[in-house]
């Protein structure tokens, strides 16, 4: 089969012929329908510090798909052959405390799609049965696929409530408008969308954020989003410009506020977002 | 993921504010799955606007520039024959 695969340490990678295998016990074969592109598929391509670090080529890219089973290995009781389904990107040992808590998304021992083992950037794809989701009927494969970066802020929105709250997004990537959606169905009082690329902040706008905040275009973050936490979209933007910020050092994120925090800074274009408040 | 140091001023930042933070990573397996399938199956929350390009898989290079831009939602990959009906 054909796949993307890093053959050697170094920026880029090829569309080279890969080997294939029948799934083993507790696995499942899915014939790839989509694939999601990511940010660390770019650090990867690019080999940052951190991808020269953790990256073993030759590897097989990506982490994000939805795939159709094709067949499942011994001792499978779910996915079944023709199920749709999506796939959790993290392997997980289920032996360390964490995740004989049931907290397996902070596994000491995790191994990432596309990362440390082989990944979804190919025609067809061996991952764990334990980590294959069935969609639900109807969804576009492409939705299916998005449920993973989705995930992350769905994650983040159910550490506490948002009805009625102030919620501001800092980074309006897939996950950063992802937010802003689930913001707006879990009743938010109000949407501030921030970015510096007015692209991402009209895909945040279709989301339902109320107020735009372009960084681009402004000296502080600050001013503009304590005027945006008030009022409508478009009624921010005096020409200038600054530094993308954390969200929680916005004054809209007031006391006793929330903010949820990953991994990536805003400068990498990832989200950061906080809800409480607003004066 | 992001490099390098961030620097807090734990005090004024955080702890006078009386603000939480904390880490999110990965999700819930599987709560938020079931979760975030009830907000898409529902629609509730319709990702679509998101989704802005559609490539061929073998075209990889051309969907890492696109992300790479930073001008567009997410970026989705088709091989040749996607097996989807």
């Amino acid at each position: 089969m054909q796949a993307v695969v890093k053959l050697s340490p170094g920026p880029g990678a090829a569309w080279a012929t890969a080997p294939e295998r029948q799934p083993l016990e507790g696995e499942a074969l899915l014939q790839l329908v989509v694939a999601g592109i990511c940010g660390t598929d770019l650090h990867i391509l690019k080999w940052n510090a951190w991808a020269a670090a953790r990256v073993h080529p030759p590897r097989i890219l990506g982490h994000e798909m939805a795939g159709l089973v094709l067949a499942v290995g011994e001792g499978v009781q779910s996915p079944h052959v023709g199920d749709l389904v999506g796939v959790e990107s993290h392997l997980v040992d289920l032996t360390c405390p964490q995740c004989r808590r049931g907290d397996y998304q902070v596994c000491e021992n995790t191994r990432i799609l596309g990362v440390d083992v082989d990944g979804v950037f190919a025609e067809r794809v061996i991952v764990p049965a334990r980590n294959c989701r069935v969609a639900p009927p109807s969804l576009d494969p492409a939705v299916v696929a998005f449920q993973e970066p989705m995930g992350n802020a769905v994650h983040a929105a159910a550490q506490g409530d948002l009805q009625g709250q102030v919620v501001m997004v800092t980074g309006c990537g897939p996950i950063g408008c992802a937010a802003v959606g689930i913001a707006r169905a879990e009743g938010a009082r109000r949407v501030v969308a921030v970015d510096r690329v007015p692209a991402r902040l009209q895909i945040a706008e279709k989301m339902g954020a109320d107020a735009l905040v372009d960084t681009s275009s402004l000296p502080d973050l600050v001013p503009g989003a304590r005027r945006c936490s008030q009022t409508s979209p478009g009624a921010c933007g005096p020409p200038a410009r600054a530094r993308p910020t954390w969200c929680w050092r916005c004054p809209a994120i007031r006391s006793s506020s929330r903010v949820p925090w990953p991994r990536s800074a805003p400068e990498a274009g990832s989200a950061c977002w906080g809800w409480g408040t607003a004066t | 993921m992001g490099d390098g140091d961030l620097t807090l001023d734990v005090s004024t930042e955080v702890v006078m504010r009386g603000i939480t933070l904390f880490g999110v990573t990965g999700r819930r397996q599987f709560e938020t799955w079931d979760q975030t399938s009830a907000y898409l199956s529902s629609g509730r929350v319709d990702v679509s606007p998101i989704l802005t390009h559609r490539v061929a898989l073998s075209d990889f290079q051309l969907a890492a520039d696109l992300a790479g831009s930073g001008e567009v939602g997410k970026v989705v990959l088709y091989p040749r024959d996607g097996g989807w009906r």
